[in-house]
């Protein structure tokens, strides 16, 4: 017999809140199958869609890259590849995620269940997406002969890293959209700008100026990305003490988001 | 602990509300970007009012209580609170049980599944594992009598299907406590009458029940107690019988409701019912709003136990504010037995803006008897353009007239 206790102004603790997630665990893997059926509605394309955008765009500055300015990149195609299919796979999950209570306002308000599983099972799809495009990057780094090796084996540890801190943004957004409708525009820049200051279509020793360089090394996505690409490209390990304090960032962004989402998640259902 | 004792046995509280009270914001302007919020200075402009106000009851286990009261008297706020939808801003809940709820028709459908998959859905919203749900897939299918519509989208279904398989999905997961809102209203009543049967079986094994309903003939039939709430205060509390009486001396037309409780009792003696009431469009489609000026159209579904050569129906539209808008009558309709319709049209539905509530009678002036009369019963909203707060929306036509050229013909310009 479970006791539930309801009171005005006071949460129930952080602990009798995860084990209502726990208890709903079945329910997220099932929003989770949702989207993707929704993604992959019908047809089998629906997934090719999703890798037209980062194969076009590989084109393009593969084209720009290794013909018109030398980064000297030894396989530059597979280069890219690496970190841009995780960096889509970290910018849909945004976009998409930000949008899940908004969009799901009949059911926030009609039914009792933990909301923040909107979001995160919109993660958790956009992971599966991410695993399927490794499968096209491996296709690639064949043809490119690139040499791979034991360092892949990091990658399910840098995937499950990429969706706890993807996770804790994405709740928070969702729960802001709420409040503030024009955070999709504000996202829609940043996402932009994080873009260029993440070593993605660049590599991180092209950059000399120590000042940018210290920026770039703020900003926790980059370490995620060049992980990638050293397992991918270099064939080397990740460096581990950018894999540590990337691990202690997420497990701080998971817990952060979670605890900001139930601080909004009160009036939710009021003001959807 | 509780597990080596049967729940039946239990004796205790099953919900403890204590001074719960809710607030809501009523939006006039609302400001939902950062950019208006900075421009503005404000989140907007909004009236506060208290949906809830101090309201406190205990319900013992496996009681069956009926909740009643007039629209926006916050009947509907109270199971949203106690779901965990909502959160009150005063008081204190506890409920001893796992909760099972089925609020709004279609809540927590996805119009592209399967009825197969909502099921799963559904289950897993209230809190189940896959594996508990799939063990009651089959009781759950029987019970919905929906076997061969398992494997069709929902969005096919009618709403009568919807709430057969609602039902059905909310009663199956072993539910310790339930919460119902209106949603029997909609269907067949020989599968209502399977619903409260059911609900009543629910209740011999220790489920508790809170049932939100207009139909008083239901609430004085299966709740042993009943809670009458009014403007977000508790009324009244007590047994059902006496609760409801209370409820119909307020009520404005309380005369001609009492009747109507009474004629529930025996169903026997009444030579109509209805069957269900739906609003549609100009295309036919089932509504639940209506823009003003457009087509509406009325369909009051029967089932006429004889044939029937006078009856009066009437069709009254209630403005949420209690002012009674408009009435349709139909007098001397000769009515042969079996089911059927009355269907009432309206070419061009000119109330303005708002939410409505729908009063049905059917009548027999002969007898001075009413087979039916659902007082306020069916909710309607009506969206409008630009034509303001004013009760109803005439067409019409302006002119201007010179004084100098009086007498002349003069082309009249219409407005929209």
């Amino acid at each position: 017999m479970s006791t539930t206790v309801i009171e005005a102004g006071r949460r129930p603790n952080p602990g009798v809140e995860l084990r209502r997630l726990l208890r709903h665990r079945d329910l997220l893997l099932l929003l989770a199958q949702k989207d993707l059926k929704a993604k992959y509605k019908g047809t089998a394309l629906g997934f090719l869609w999703t890798l037209l955008n980062p194969l076009l765009m590989m084109t393009v500055y593969a084209v720009i890259f290794s013909v018109l300015v030398r980064f000297q990149v030894k396989n530059y195609p597979v280069f890219l590849l690496s970190g841009m299919l995780p960096w889509n796979a970290f910018t849909i999950a945004l976009t998409t995620s930000s949008m899940t209570i908004v969009g799901n306002a009949n059911l926030v308000r009609r039914i009792s269940f933990p909301r923040e599983f909107l979001p995160v099972a919109t993660v958790l799809s956009s992971l599966v997406n991410l695993a399927l495009s490794l499968v096209i990057l491996l296709a690639f780094a064949l043809i490119f002969r690139q040499p791979l090796g034991p360092p892949l084996v990091m990658i399910p540890l840098l995937m499950v890293l990429q969706v706890l801190l993807t996770a804790g943004v994405c709740m928070v957004l969702a729960a802001l959209m709420v409040y503030f409708r024009d955070v999709e525009n504000i996202l829609a820049i940043l996402i932009t700008l994080m873009f260029f200051l993440t070593p993605i279509i660049y590599p991180i020793r092209a950059i000399h100026h120590a000042g940018l360089k210290r920026v770039l090394e703020l900003n926790p996505k980059p370490w995620l990305v060049t992980s990638y690409q050293s397992v991918w490209h270099d064939n080397s390990w990740p460096d581990l003490s950018a894999l540590g304090t990337l691990a202690l960032v997420a497990v701080v962004a998971l817990t952060g988001g979670w605890l900001v989402f139930r601080r909004l998640d009160g009036r939710l259902a009021e003001e959807v | 602990m509780a597990g080596l004792r049967r729940r039946s046995e239990i004796a205790g509280t099953a919900i403890s509300v204590q001074g719960l009270s809710k607030l809501f914001r009523r939006y006039r302007r609302r400001h939902q970007s950062i950019k208006e919020i900075v421009a503005h200075r404000s989140r907007g402009q909004w009236e506060e009012f208290w949906a809830l106000t101090d309201v406190s009851f205990d319900v013992r286990r496996g009681q069956f209580v009926g909740v009643i009261g007039n629209n926006g008297s916050g009947k509907s706020t109270l199971l949203k609170v106690l779901t965990g939808i909502l959160r009150p801003n005063r008081g204190r809940i506890v409920i001893d049980g796992r909760i099972s709820s089925l609020l709004e028709l279609g809540a927590g459908f996805h119009s592209e599944y399967t009825g197969r998959e909502n099921v799963h859905l559904y289950g897993t919203l209230l809190g189940l594992t896959r594996r508990e749900v799939s063990r009651h897939y089959g009781s759950i299918v029987e019970f919905s009598e929906l076997g061969d519509f398992m494997d069709m989208p929902v969005k096919n279904y009618s709403s009568g299907m919807y709430v057969r398989l609602g039902f059905a999905v909310a009663v199956h997961l072993d539910p310790e406590i339930l919460l119902v809102d209106e949603v029997l209203a909609v269907g067949d009543t020989s599968y209502q009458q399977k619903c409260f049967e059911h609900l009543h079986e629910l209740r011999r094994n220790g489920c508790t029940i809170v049932l939100v309903s207009h139909e008083m003939g239901q609430v004085s039939r299966y709740c042993e107690r009943a809670i009458w709430l009014d403007h977000g205060r508790l009324m009244a509390d007590g047994a059902s019988d006496q609760v409801i009486e209370g409820y119909l001396e307020a009520a404005a037309v309380g005369a001609s409701l009492r009747r109507q409780a009474a004629d529930h009792v025996g169903d026997a003696e009444r030579g109509l019912a209805i069957a269900h009431v739906r609003f549609l469009d100009g295309g036919g489609r089932p509504v639940r709003e209506v823009r003003s000026g457009e087509v509406l159209r009325v369909e009051i579904a029967y089932e006429a136990f004889a044939r029937l050569d006078q009856v009066e129906v009437s069709v009254s539209f209630f403005r949420d504010d209690g002012v009674r808008c408009l009435d349709a009558p139909l007098s001397h309709a000769v009515v042969p037995a079996g089911s059927g319709a009355f269907v009432l049209e309206f070419p061009a539905f000119t109330l303005t803006g708002g939410r409505y509530d729908i009063s049905i009678s059917v009548y027999d002036p002969r007898s001075r008897h009413f087979h039916e009369f659902h007082d306020r019963l069916y909710p309607l909203s009506v969206h409008d353009g630009e034509r303001g707060g004013a009760v109803v929306w005439l067409e019409h036509r302006w002119a201007v007239v010179p004084a100098d050229v009086a007498g002349l013909p003069v082309r009249a310009r219409q407005t929209e």
